[in-house]
């Protein structure tokens, strides 16, 4: 299992971004007013090369936890359909995860951050630095080597609420396995009596 | 045969547990050789590209 | 000639299988008490559900299939590769009610993915799962490296004779000690004490890495269950990458190197011969495929300029060939580098890795090194035939735990089973670029699932085509169970139609 990328629509967007890109002399199309590119996860991975050495600027919902080494810290950036509601609260499915990992320094990421697991939505940061194709500082991990963060929308706590139709289900079938246990159990004692 | 529960009480025998263990050394240990191998052909590709 | 089955026939092909989903709903007694303990009281109602289910299923197929009959030969493969339809269609029960499934068909994809320890799947918001799904992802992948029928073996058949037929159709057909119970337990200490010691590591590396303890020890568990089993799944959508960390990286190769013994080998080491681990044919034949891949994958790709140093070449290239070599899946690129860094190559030293896959009677899956071996060794008596004298007598012998002489049945049926594989990747390949995609994913791809590997290109995914998925499944189920077992299944359903009476 490796990582995925979101959906082919976008792999496809993603390709046509990528021969694009090839073809048109520096990625003047792909900056915004800042000047700064902003790519998405999807588009990083399908063209590597054509974004290596840039600075941009991603932003996603922070998953997992924040893995301090020293004064740096790892973080994941997801910048899928899930970024801003997950699947546990409702949202529609959207295909796979997505997303980046960040180097960036401890004190950059001050205050509390919320991760997104199953209890939680994540903040979704926005971060700017370099983008590494194969990070030679990290084994060649694909990584953005980030300076600053800033939330974007803060993260909330996620109730996955318990829905009454499956409890129903789950009454009526374990009465049903129960029937089921009780009756090899009895044919099975009906038998050693009878000597079968 | 049978000996009840989950492990076989005769796999489990406290005496045994050196061999296991040293089994299980001997095998991290060649599979640190056929790592050291692959290290050497990448300082060896390191060096020729 | 086919004889139609008899009653009796039934009663103890669905009396066995019945007591295999039996097992299954004891399994997923984990995952639900992993839900209990966080609090995630949806994910307890999916699993009261699902076990539910399994125990209607085991136990009233057990009270309509009453007989004291014990497993005949073809009795037994047929239990085999029927339960694992049967437990991969209930076992789906848990991802399809989490709601991050896409049908339930990538529900049942992702569950025979885990049983046979391929590693692919199509679940859809992976970082926001629960953790009592992520569990029963992991534990039935850590169950089908053990073998579903081992299991049973273990904990329900009581020692039924016959039950030695349901561990060779598994693809299992090592006898570690005389009996084939005691074989299911020789398997499970071997797994246990390397579980111990493999999670323990994987926890503490993962807490000096910044996690905090309950979740170092679970991906610790987690991870350490993908890479034994050569599985491939990891608790979070980035897989092994997640980490970051070299030692990470080590402690995963080390643990789903020794998950792709054969467990005859384990159980040879274990108990004093030390020697055999660089004798036996499998371990010869593994080192030398994967030195040679890593050779030409490593030169390749420094060439290439995509890796810049040594380290890194070693750390990308050892990882994801021994990765694909031992059949597990994990990865520490994403999936679409293969494509868009590794190039053709790289993608090409890998498929023929998965290709091969490790050790017989173990938890990987391929042609196998013991094959591999066999042909090769059957090859180079060929050519030594020759070019000797025409009388000369040549014998080729090869070391598993004994020498064995190379005789011509043991080539032919090596044969046959390379050649069902390769045939299997070429299907494979073929459904690949039908459905519109290029060769080399499509071989990439393909070779993955029936190899029971788990490394993508991108292919696999909730949005690929339906029959695609169907197929993949398909594959994953043959590759596992290595043929035999799947083809007396058909000869069975065959028989019921048009078989003598």
């Amino acid at each position: 299992m490796t990582v995925p990328v979101s959906r082919p629509w976008s792999v496809g967007l993603a390709l046509t971004l990528g021969i694009l890109m090839a073809l048109v002399p520096g990625h003047a199309f792909a900056s915004d007013a800042t000047g700064d590119f902003e790519p998405s996860s999807s588009e990083l991975v399908e063209s590597p090369e054509e974004f290596d050495g840039d600075t941009i600027i991603f932003t996603g919902e922070v998953i997992g936890e924040m893995m301090t080494r020293g004064d740096m810290a790892w973080l994941h950036l997801n910048d899928d359909a899930y970024r801003d509601r997950n699947v546990e609260e409702g949202a529609p499915l959207g295909g796979y995860n997505s997303g980046m990992a960040v180097w960036i320094p401890l004190e950059s990421t001050k205050g509390e951050l919320t991760f997104g697991d199953h209890e939680h939505e994540g903040d979704v940061v926005r971060i700017s630095g370099t983008f590494n194709a194969a990070c030679p500082e990290h084994g060649g991990d694909m990584d953005i080597h980030a300076s600053s963060l800033e939330v974007v929308t803060p993260g909330h706590r996620v109730d996955d609420p318990v829905s009454p139709v499956k409890v129903v289900w789950a009454i009526v079938l374990s009465m049903i396995a129960l029937v089921a246990f009780l009756a090899d159990r009895l044919r099975a004692r009906v038998e050693d009596t009878m000597g079968v | 045969m049978r000996g009840g529960r989950s492990l076989d009480r005769g796999l489990t025998r406290r005496e045994l547990w050196p061999q296991y263990l040293g089994g299980l050394v001997t095998e991290v240990v060649y599979i640190a050789v056929l790592g050291a191998i692959a290290f050497g052909v990448a300082v060896l590709a390191g060096v020729v590209f | 000639m086919l004889l139609r089955p008899r009653r009796e026939d039934h009663l103890v092909i669905g009396k066995y299988t019945g007591k295999i989903v039996i097992g299954i709903g004891f399994l997923m007694v984990v995952p639900l008490l992993t839900s209990i303990a966080f609090g995630e009281w949806d994910t307890v109602v999916d699993f009261v559900i699902s076990i539910s289910l399994c125990m209607a299923f085991g136990y009233g197929t057990q009270a309509v299939c009453r007989t004291d009959r014990d497993l005949g030969w073809s009795h037994g493969l047929v239990v085999a590769s029927s339960s694992w339809l049967v437990a991969t269609a209930i076992g789906a029960m848990p991802h399809w009610l989490s709601g991050h499934m896409g049908s339930y068909l990538d529900a049942m994809f992702d569950v025979m993915s885990g049983y046979t320890t391929t590693g692919l799947y199509l679940m859809q918001d992976l970082d926001h799962i629960a953790h009592g799904l992520n569990m029963w992802r992991h534990l039935l992948t850590f169950a089908g490296g053990q073998g579903i029928v081992v299991i049973a073996l273990t904990f329900l058949f009581k020692g039924a004779a016959g039950a030695y037929t349901v561990y060779v159709g598994e693809g299992k057909d090592e006898r570690l000690l005389p009996n084939v119970v005691q074989t299911a337990r020789a398997i499970w200490l071997v797994s246990l004490v390397w579980l111990a010691i493999g999670a323990a590591a994987l926890a503490i590396a993962g807490l000096a890495l910044g996690q905090d303890p309950v979740r170092a020890v679970l991906h610790g568990l987690w991870v350490y269950m993908g890479a034994w089993s050569t599985g491939g799944f990891a608790p979070q959508s980035y897989n092994t990458l997640y980490y970051h960390s070299l030692a990470y990286e080590l402690i995963a190769i080390v643990v789903m190197i020794a998950g792709s013994f054969n467990f005859a080998l384990h159980w040879a080491v274990w108990t004093g011969n030390r020697r055999e681990i660089r004798r036996n044919v499998e371990t010869v034949s593994f080192a030398i495929t994967l030195t040679l891949l890593v050779l030409i994958a490593t030169f390749a790709l420094a060439k290439a300029g995509v890796y810049s140093d040594a380290m890194v070449l070693f750390r990308k290239v050892f990882y994801q060939l021994a990765s694909g070599h031992t059949t597990t899946g994990f990865s520490t690129i994403y999936s679409r580098a293969f494509v868009t860094q590794w190039g053709p190559i790289g993608m090409l030293a890998t498929t023929i890795a998965m290709a091969i896959g490790a050790s017989a009677c173990s938890t990987a899956g391929g042609i196998k090194g013991i094959r591999v071996g066999v042909i090769a060794k059957a090859f180079l008596q060929d050519i030594r035939k020759w070019v000797s004298p025409e009388h000369a007598l040549i014998t080729e012998r090869y070391h598993h735990i004994r020498d064995i002489t190379l005789s011509d049945g043991l080539v032919r049926s090596a044969m046959t089973i390379t050649i069902a594989y390769v045939l299997l990747y070429a299907l494979m390949t073929l459904a690949g670029v039908l459905y519109g995609y290029d060769f080399a994913d499509a071989v990439f791809e393909g070779v993955s699932a029936a190899s029971n590997t788990g490394l993508s290109c991108g292919v696999t995914s909730p949005s690929m085509p339906e029959g695609l998925k169907a197929l993949y499944i398909f594959a994953m189920w043959l590759g596992r169970l290595e043929f035999m077992s799947v083809f007396v299944l058909g000869g069975y359903a065959v028989s019921l139609v048009r078989g003598r009476r």
